[in-house]
């Protein structure tokens, strides 16, 4: 039998075949991992989320849960968002429906995460060269409707959308750098972005005749540039995010209206109702967020012989030896809420060194507000730091105090104690989900204190 | 005695925000070295247009100063504020920190 041989047609044939094959799988986009992802997306997606959702569907339709508050409800609401970053390994994708029409309750940060999110599953099909077509339901409420054209999907996905002369609100969308070379004299993104989001605030207040007062200036001022610099120094991504909202919009059906009632529904009388919707402060919501990594991860990755880490072991060592530590009560927890006490910071090289200032600062600003709000319980102001697997509530139910060494320390337990074990509803620890960096929610009302009347009624100018 | 001034228009403003900047301008300064000098005295003017100094800048530029100085008074005594009539918080806050030695919290088993 002759040997079959192969002539060079015959190959470049061959040749032909695999290369058209090869091309055609490219197309089709049909590699394992999409091409495009950028950084922040991936870093929401790294949580798996418990979908049940075949990733080769290519309709999806999300309903948006019922609390979609990071302050109030962080797991499942970061559960969610994990979802929604998830569906940039949908490669199949060609529609998506997001259903915000069951939700009662949402806040400012799940707005924005979840609009950054899906901006980003948009952007990243595109450079597949695939379109997905993205539409939504929204929730009946005005009010929330509003939040998510300002400053949620609508605004990120740049969907022309319904706007009222009536209207009436202040939006701060910022986005700050790191500043690599400092240079003396120059204005940084921490300075800029602080300056005008003061400045925003003034534009809020405006709408009442009303400015800060130069405490309240210098007080808002502290409190978001120490952040920031904690944004800056503990993250490893360059980039921060702050956000800010105001809505003075005067409509019937108030969330803060409906969210006072539903706080206190067994204790309002007709006329606090009353008096309530007459006398409603305005409610400020701010996010600022970077991406990186959490609290507890930078002091894990200390050296066991650093000068901070030496601060915090007699804290994990005593826990331990205690055995307090539980499903609900981890290290990582506790090195959470250990790096909000004063004078601890994972910089902290030696005894002198001051670090672990701007958390501090945060609290005492919160706390001066919380207690010179009005008197209405429905107008508490909440907060959380969510950072990795933790996050922190605060309602003004647990405060900052002094101990004998002058050092602030919040415990959230009764006894203002961290050799005990905080109470869970203040210090949750996450399981299903988490915040891959860290993230301060905040919504207050603005305190008649930090606000004084202008004196030109006719300038409504802020200063 | 010596005197120098050090005008904070000149370090940027009218916001004053950040460590890192704090400390930049203590670099600049040279700061460290001046306070070397005992007899030197420090005049610090903060301009009208000034908006806000935050702590952290405030520490990462005159902290190591008010830890050496020792105290309160000796750190008044070598630096003068001049606010133009405006009261900044910052700065007795920022010396009071500063001053807080003997980090940690203290665990009582």
């Amino acid at each position: 039998m002759k040997k079959q041989t192969y002539n060079n047609q015959y190959l470049l044939q061959v040749r032909a075949e695999k290369a058209l094959k090869q091309s055609l799988k490219d197309r089709s986009g049909s590699t394992k991992r999409p091409p495009y992802k950028r950084l922040p997306l991936d870093y929401l997606n790294k949580v798996k989320p418990n979908s049940t959702i075949n990733e080769t569907t290519e309709i999806v339709s999300l309903v948006v849960p019922k609390i979609f508050c990071l302050i109030t409800n962080p797991e499942a609401t970061l559960e969610f968002l994990a979802s929604a970053a998830n569906l940039v390994n949908f490669l199949n994708l060609k529609q998506l429906v997001l259903d915000h029409s069951e939700v009662e309750k949402h806040d400012l940060g799940a707005e924005v995460l979840l609009g950054f999110a899906i901006k980003e599953v948009e952007v990243a099909a595109n450079y597949r060269n695939r379109e997905i077509k993205i539409s939504g339901k929204y929730p009946e409420s005005d009010r929330k409707m509003r939040l998510i054209n300002a400053l949620g999907v609508v605004q990120k996905l740049e969907v022309e959308h319904r706007k009222s002369e009536d209207d009436k609100l202040e939006i701060f969308d910022f986005r700050g750098r790191k500043q690599v070379h400092l240079a003396l004299g120059a204005e940084d993104d921490k300075n800029r972005g602080a300056k005008r989001f003061v400045d925003y605030l003034n534009r809020c207040l405006a709408y009442t005749k009303t400015e800060l007062t130069q405490s309240g200036r210098e007080d808002f001022l502290d409190y978001t540039g120490e952040i920031i610099d904690n944004a800056e120094r503990h993250s490893d991504e360059s980039k921060w995010y702050i956000c800010g909202y105001l809505d003075d919009t005067d409509d019937g059906d108030s969330q803060q209206i409906t969210d006072a009632k539903g706080a206190n529904a067994a204790q309002q009388s007709e006329s606090s109702d009353t008096a309530i919707e007459e006398t409603e402060p305005q409610f400020c919501e701010i996010v600022i967020y970077n991406f990186g990594r959490s609290i507890a991860d930078t002091f894990l990755e200390l050296s066991d012989d650093s000068f901070a880490k030496s601060l915090v072991s007699p804290y994990i060592d005593h826990h331990t030896k205690k055995k307090l530590f539980t499903k609900t009560w981890r290290e990582r927890d506790l090195l959470t809420l250990i790096a909000l006490q004063s004078y601890i910071s994972c910089q902290t090289k030696d005894a002198d060194d001051d670090c672990g200032q701007g958390t501090v600062d945060l609290i005492e600003f919160f706390h001066r507000v919380s207690e010179e709000t009005t008197d209405f319980e429905s107008t508490h102001i909440n907060m959380t730091i969510i950072s990795g697997f933790t996050a922190l509530y605060f309602d003004g139910k647990y405060r900052l105090t002094k101990n004998e060494k002058g050092r602030e320390i919040i415990a959230f337990n009764d006894e203002n104690d961290l050799n005990e074990k905080p109470d869970s509803n203040y210090v949750k620890s996450l399981t299903k989900a988490k915040f891959p960096g860290t993230l301060i929610a905040i919504r207050f009302p603005l305190s008649a204190k930090y606000i004084k009347p202008v004196e030109d009624e006719s300038d409504n100018t802020p200063s | 005695m010596e005197s120098k001034t050090i005008y904070f228009e000149r370090l940027g403003g009218p916001t004053y925000i950040g460590r890192p900047n704090g400390e930049h301008a203590r670099e600049v300064l040279k700061l460290d070295s001046l306070d070397e000098n005992k007899n030197m005295r420090f005049v610090v003017d903060i301009p009208e247009t000034t908006y806000n100094i935050n702590s952290s800048y405030f520490l990462g530029l005159f902290g190591d100063s008010v830890r050496a100085a020792g105290s309160i008074e000796k750190f008044r005594e070598r630096f003068t504020f001049r606010t133009h009539g405006k009261d900044y918080r910052v700065i007795d806050r920022g010396i009071e920190r500063a001053l807080v030695r003997d980090k940690g919290l203290g665990i009582q088993s």
